[in-house]
């Protein structure tokens, strides 16, 4: 400890020299081509020698500061307020993931420190009060809780140029973890004499092109930890919208929701199996233009198929509206047990009916399914064996189409799947940074590896 | 603000605003100067101290907790690599209080009974031991940790102050903050200890009048 | 983030729109009839 105290010093005398050209004697100046940084003498053209201290001092800081994003004593404004870089840092976690501090100091405001990752800005200041903690993974502080992202590792000082409140040196180490939050980072720094806590809040590219004409990579790629989803803002919004679209098209269909079924007819079936056509009328549809639905059923049905050519002809202008319908039903039994198969009712749709008075004109004939399999068990004649194989027909006005609906709510829901899978990439790639497990939408998909 | 000297070409005053800034040309001859001492030569190695850049200023008053108070000396303590700033106040009813400044930032401080400092890591150190930063404590009903201890030398005083300053003067000093922006402070100077407790505070929710003036700053709102 | 709310709102109500014009219409591009309608080909079950 002795030795520590004996290294506290009072601040040197400061000392001045000027520096003039060896060779003729009148000033020199400083010229920069590139990125180096040369003393030179106008009058006679000579370049001074860095070997001297002096001149190397000079064109050192001139070749430093020239290579920075932000020459230092640049002046920028951010949150309303003046500041002045005065001081630059690099480092990195002993080598790897570097990256840039600049320190910005105001007489009336203190200092700040903008931190450069590479590809984003982000402003940070030093806390007055400790943090509170609230889980085993979250902190909060100054009204914001931050989950822990980063675990406590070394950060090392590769190069510093400039002023800083305390004598930073190339080497010197702290530990340092970090919490995130969102736009927010709180991170705590420590070394053997303090720890010190502090938040940084992401500037928009806009902020910092705007203070100190840097750029800022506008899609940052891996995200940084504490910037929020693009997505997250208009997905919010946008399923509510589209929820209450969905919801609105459920209420139009069930307000123009149809009638009901109404019996047409019952025709009787040949047993011969022969083709028959019967016309049905009159049948009447009141609206301007509607779905009519026809609808089919055959009590006997076994091992067979009924097949039906509808046509619905205009009285009035004899145009005719054709659709096609087979009620179809086959059972039997194999080693698994009983089968069947189909359905003894033939449902069928017509689109835009205009209004009018239609005779319905059904083309119809049963048939019977022969097996290959002539020994099969229970295998029947149901147009012999029913007592009157018939086809009892109904019609059905009006109605919105079921998978119209389907298509409609499908297609409002597009949108925010293709929405959410964007957002869910963006934060498995921003979580996927931390050291720690992901949370939230980013855990859930976790096993599409 | 700043490093003023005078050209040792032509004796014209120059002024280095900076203290990193390691040369400038003077105005009326055109030399270049550089600075030689120890702090600028470090460039690229280590960093500069700034010069001595705080808006307060003897004089300077103010109004703390509602009571008002004048700014009336000043010590400022250097550790290793750093330094900061105690303001004196003289409050209108009387009594003192402390203005420290460290980084910008300031705390509002005032000296306790030592036999208040009960936390065991307050008495450790009163007994001649040493303060790990991190370490918990509850002070006043508040859960604080270290955050700072080190040794410090005085080097400079000026104003009135209520002790002497001597040359050389050397403390062990220990920090602790709190979640609501609390703060004590412990001085070990050999075999005797002060403590101070208060809490962080900006520069503006003191109402401050007569601050200090920059070249080339202006002066905030909150200076009225 | 507006904008794309607004370009969603606009999806929406073209939607909408379309679906109620087709339940005037009475109109669905799945339906049976209204034009020719193809016929099944083969009969039988499809069972094994």
């Amino acid at each position: 400890m002795p030795a520590e105290l004996d290294t506290i010093a009072p601040p040197p005398a400061p000392a001045v020299r000027a520096l003039s050209c060896p060779a003729c004697g009148s000033a020199v100046t400083l010229r920069a081509a590139g990125y180096s940084v040369t003393a030179g003498c106008p009058s006679c053209g000579s370049i001074l020698d860095v070997a001297d201290p002096l001149v190397k001092l000079v064109t050192r800081y001139a070749e430093m500061t020239r290579a920075l994003d932000i020459p230092l004593g640049t002046r920028g404004t951010l949150d309303g307020i003046e500041w002045e870089a005065i001081g630059w840092l690099a480092r990195s976690m002993n080598g790897s993931y570097p990256w840039e501090e600049y320190l910005l100091f105001n007489p009336y405001h203190g200092y700040r420190w903008l931190i450069f990752d590479g590809q984003s800005w982000s402003l940070g200041e030093q806390l007055t009060a400790t943090p509170n903690f609230v889980t085993y993974d979250t902190l909060s502080a100054g009204g914001r809780q931050y989950r822990r992202f980063f675990k406590e590792r070394e950060a090392r000082v590769d190069a510093v140029l400039g002023e800083f409140y305390w004598r930073v040196a190339i080497g010197e180490q702290v530990i340092t973890s970090e919490w995130a939050a969102a736009g927010w980072t709180l991170s705590r720094e420590a070394n053997a004499k303090e720890v010190s806590w502090s938040v940084a809040r992401l500037l928009a590219p806009r902020e910092i092109e705007d203070a100190f004409g840097v750029e800022a990579e506008r899609h940052p790629w891996p995200p940084p930890p504490h910037m929020v989803s693009p997505h997250a803002g208009w997905l919010s919004t946008c399923v509510k919208l589209g929820l209450a679209a969905m919801a609105f098209l459920v209420v139009v269909s069930i307000f123009m929701g149809g009638g009901r079924w109404s019996d047409i007819g019952t025709l009787p079936i040949a047993r011969d199996g022969s083709a028959q056509s019967v016309t049905v009328g009159s049948v009447t549809f009141g609206q301007p233009w509607q779905r009519v639905e026809l609808r089919a059923r055959v009590p006997g049905l076994e091992n067979g198929w009924v097949d039906l050519d509808y046509a619905l002809v205009d009285r009035s202008t004899q145009r005719v509206y054709e659709a096609y319908g087979v009620a179809e039903r086959y059972s039997g039994r194999d080693d698994e047990g009983d089968w069947s198969e189909g359905s003894r009712t033939s449902e069928i749709s017509i689109a835009s009916v205009p209004r009018g008075t239609y005779d319905l004109v059904i083309d119809y004939r049963g048939n019977r399914w022969i097996a290959n399999n002539p020994g099969s068990w229970g295998q029947s004649d149901w147009l012999a064996t029913s007592d009157a194989p018939e086809v009892v027909v109904e019609v059905r006005r009006g109605g919105v189409f079921f998978s119209n609906l389907l298509l409609a709510l499908i297609l409002i829901a597009v949108p925010l799947l293709w929405g959410l899978a964007r957002h869910v990439r963006f934060e498995q790639a921003r979580q996927a940074e931390s050291d720690f497990d992901p949370i939230g939408v980013a855990a859930l998909f976790k096993e599409s590896e | 603000m700043g490093l003023m000297i005078a050209c040792p070409n032509c004796g014209a005053d120059a002024v280095f605003r900076s203290a990193a800034l390691p040369c400038r040309i003077c105005d009326y001859c055109q030399t270049m100067l550089v600075r030689s001492d120890d702090g600028v030569r470090a460039v690229g190695e280590a960093a500069v101290l700034p010069f001595d850049v705080s808006p307060v200023t003897i004089g300077m008053r103010g109004m703390a907790d509602g009571i008002g108070f004048q700014v009336i000396g000043r010590v400022r303590w250097a550790w290793t690599d750093g330094a900061w700033n105690e303001w004196l106040m003289l409050l209108d009813d009387g009594s003192h209080g402390w203005l420290g400044e460290a980084m910008g930032q300031f705390m509002l401080l005032r000296e306790a009974p030592l036999k208040t400092a009960r936390a065991k890591v307050l008495r450790d150190v009163i007994n001649g031991g040493e303060a790990v930063p991190g370490t918990a404590a509850e002070i006043g009903g508040v859960k604080m940790h270290v955050a700072d201890a080190r040794d410090v030398l005085c080097i400079a005083a000026e104003g009135e102050l209520p002790f002497t300053a001597p040359p050389g003067w050397r403390v062990y000093g220990v920090d602790l903050k709190g979640p609501g922006g609390e703060c004590v402070s412990l001085q070990r100077d050999g075999g005797s200890a002060t403590f101070y407790t208060g809490r962080y505070v900006t520069l503006a929710e003191l109402a401050p009048r007569g601050l200090r003036r920059f070249d080339g700053w202006s002066l905030p709102d909150y200076a009225g | 983030m507006t904008r794309g709310s607004f370009f969603f709102g606009l999806w929406c109500l073209c939607v909408a729109a379309l679906f109620i014009v087709t339940a005037i219409f009475g109109y669905s591009p799945f339906a049976q009839g209204g034009r020719s309608a193809a016929r099944a080909g083969a009969y039988g079950p499809t069972h094994k």
